[in-house]
């Protein structure tokens, strides 16, 4: 369905470019979601602004790879060549609903805005806007239509945004945080939603997030982000049981537990490292407890631990941690 | 005569007047909240947005004035002190904020903002005392003692939530109230926070209200957690009761709708779990009843108080 290859986004000039993704390469399924994970500033969101083929060259430009969707070639044609094509098909929600949404609209008409794309009547458009609010089960869904954003809670807003996501029948869903700014409770309902729209659509999900929790509940694949790069790929229930990467393993361990309590967290010493920062060998060596000579001089290769299941990294940890 | 706790918060209320569609309508953000905490206790307020934790905790410091009820601190009652001893109390209970970024002054230094409260309070003696308890209050925290010239844009998240809490320890307070702490930081970042205020009130000796919204942090540095839903305290126990054998239905939906770390268990479709009510129209009975799995027709009309049902336990549910 959706295929990044060997895709690096730079800023600075031409001639001197800084990667701040490197060399990035997944593709998700029909039907599929797949978790990019990683912490602040790991470039996850701007992989994401690249697949949307958001980014142009006056700010950070994709300097090499692909983004294929069924095929087509999504970072050199124009938006509309995609709509054209019928290769619209890419959406994408954010992790602030209300700023997102326009607060002077009416919900409606910013989800009709979305529908007006391939449906012209306005009666067509109403009826079209309420079925998706009822697909994203808004309760009172025909009323709903003529709230204004101020007037629905945080959870209610980023259906709305799925709505309006949904509205041009996409084949791939890019949700970069959706549930960050949300409680608890709200997130579970938000994330079995996106499951639902899964099944019953083949959506496939791109889901970023920095919490392995949400990963572990919701996601079939993971792809983790260290630095710009992605530094190990598997299915969740690998990463979980035998991550191989260092640094997938350390993140897996500082997360607190509460039947735990009072215990000493594990924790990563010194601080992540800026994509984009020059260096030698592996991002993540200064930091890592299995780090050898060979991690700070040489990049570490692709590991290819079994089907499904790569990490970058030169000691790969295998079997149980 | 047993020594009085700590700190004695009772019958706390807190209301704020809001205009909506041309009227003035009143929220109970905190509504009846008693608790006690002694010295060197953790005490985890959880609870979501719009429940009245912070609420709580600005209360405490008089950062909020409450409608009614009372906070006592060693006895003495924080509302009715005067501004001398108001003075003094703000030495002693001392509060970390959420937002590294909002709540460090971006024109000032690491160090004079460190320092801020001992210039007011004239803790230091002279200028190389001032920059002898700036250089401690660095180190235990964990930061360098160059950074004290360094200015907020220069740090990381995790590093300006090390120069808060840096900030709330020097004076050597008695209470450090901590609102979401750990919520704006990363994974691995939140960890070492977290390791660090466990440590820091271990050696200090500490008594700390830990506010958050996320049960799992809570739970790792709470002796004792208390509930909220919608202004009021649901549920108290000690941490492992709540996590391992929660009773109120609130507070079961709480643990069960918290992410948990295991592929094993996946988030099914179609989870209805309903959101808190509208603060501008709280049910006459208890707040939760309507996504409640157990309401019974008296949860409709009567509001159940906070009972004890073993002890060191409490629970505000007619059901159970």
């Amino acid at each position: 369905m959706l295929r990044v290859r060997d895709l690096s986004i730079s800023i600075g000039t031409p001639i001197k470019p800084v990667d701040i993704v490197s060399s990035v390469s997944f593709e998700i399924e029909r039907g599929e979601i797949l978790g990019l994970v990683g912490e602040s500033g790991c470039g996850k969101s701007m992989t994401s602004l690249a697949v949307m083929g958001l980014l142009d060259k006056s700010g950070p430009w994709v300097r090499t790879g692909r983004v294929e969707l069924s095929g087509f070639d999504v970072i050199n044609s124009q938006p509309y060549q995609r709509v054209e094509t019928g290769h619209g098909g890419i959406a994408m929600i954010f992790q602030e609903p209300m700023s997102s949404l326009n607060p002077v609209m009416k919900v409606g008409d910013q989800v009709e805005e979305a529908i007006a794309v391939h449906q012209t009547t306005s009666a067509k458009q109403t009826l079209e806007a309420r079925q998706l609010l009822e697909m994203v089960r808004i309760p009172d869904a025909a009323m709903q239509l003529g709230a204004y954003p101020h007037q629905l809670s945080g959870g209610m807003r980023q259906r709305i945004m799925i709505a309006i996501a949904l509205a041009c029948q996409p084949q791939v869903l890019i949700a970069d945080e959706p549930t960050t700014a949300l409680d608890v409770t709200v997130q579970a309902q938000i994330l079995s939603l996106l499951r639902e729209l899964c099944d019953t659509l083949g959506l496939s999900i791109l889901f970023i997030t920095h919490d392995l929790g949400v990963v572990a509940q919701l996601v079939d694949r993971v792809a983790v982000m260290y630095a710009g790069r992605v530094v190990e790929t598997a299915r969740v229930e690998q990463v979980f049981a035998h991550p191989a990467h260092p640094y997938t393993e350390a993140l897996i361990s500082c997360l607190p537990d509460p039947s735990h309590s009072k215990q000493r967290l594990t924790t990563i010493p010194g601080q992540a490292a800026r994509p984009g920062q020059v260096r030698t060998g592996c991002a993540f060596a200064p930091r890592c407890r299995y780090a050898m000579a060979t991690c700070v001089d040489t990049a570490p290769p692709s590991a290819q631990l079994s089907d499904n299941h790569q990490a970058l990294c030169h000691f790969p940890r295998r079997g149980t941690p | 005569m047993t020594e009085p706790p700590l700190l004695d918060v009772r019958g706390l209320s807190t209301d704020y007047t809001m205009r909506r569609g041309g009227r003035t309508v009143r929220i109970q953000a905190v509504k009846d909240v008693s608790f006690t905490l002694a010295r060197h206790e953790v005490l985890g307020i959880v609870g979501e947005s719009g429940c009245g934790k912070t609420s709580v905790g600005r209360s405490i410091v008089r950062l909020a004035k409450p409608h009614r009820g009372q906070v006592l601190f060693a006895g003495s009652d924080i509302f009715t002190t005067g501004s001398d001893d108001l003075k003094k109390l703000r030495l002693k209970i001392r509060m970390v904020f959420q937002d590294p970024f909002a709540s460090l002054n971006p024109r000032r230094s690491i160090g004079d903002s460190i320092a801020e409260t001992g210039d007011i309070h004239g803790l230091f003696d002279n200028k190389a005392d001032r920059q002898r308890q700036i250089q401690q209050a660095l180190t235990n925290v964990g930061l360098d003692g160059s950074f004290a010239a360094h200015f907020p844009h220069e740090l990381s998240g995790g590093q300006r939530q090390r120069v808060g809490i840096a900030r709330a320890i020097l004076p050597a307070p008695d209470v450090v109230i901590a609102d979401e702490p750990v919520s704006a930081l990363d994974v691995s970042v939140q960890a070492q926070v977290l390791n660090l205020l466990a440590d820091l009130q271990e050696t200090m000796g500490l008594a700390m209200i830990f506010i958050s919204h996320d049960l799992g942090v809570v739970g790792q540095i709470s002796d004792r957690v208390a509930v909220m839903y919608m202004g009021r305290i649901v549920e108290t126990a000690a941490t492992r009761d709540i996590t391992d054998r929660p009773i109120h239905p609130y507070t079961r939906t709480l643990m069960a709708a918290r992410p948990k770390p295991d592929p094993k268990i996946r988030i099914a479709a179609g989870i209805e779990i309903g959101e808190p009510p509208s603060q501008f129209d709280r049910p006459s009975g208890c707040p939760y009843a309507k996504r409640c799995a157990i309401a019974t027709s008296q949860c409709e009309t009567n509001d159940p108080s906070l009972r004890t049902v073993a002890p060191g336990r409490m629970v505000a549910c007619h059901n159970v």
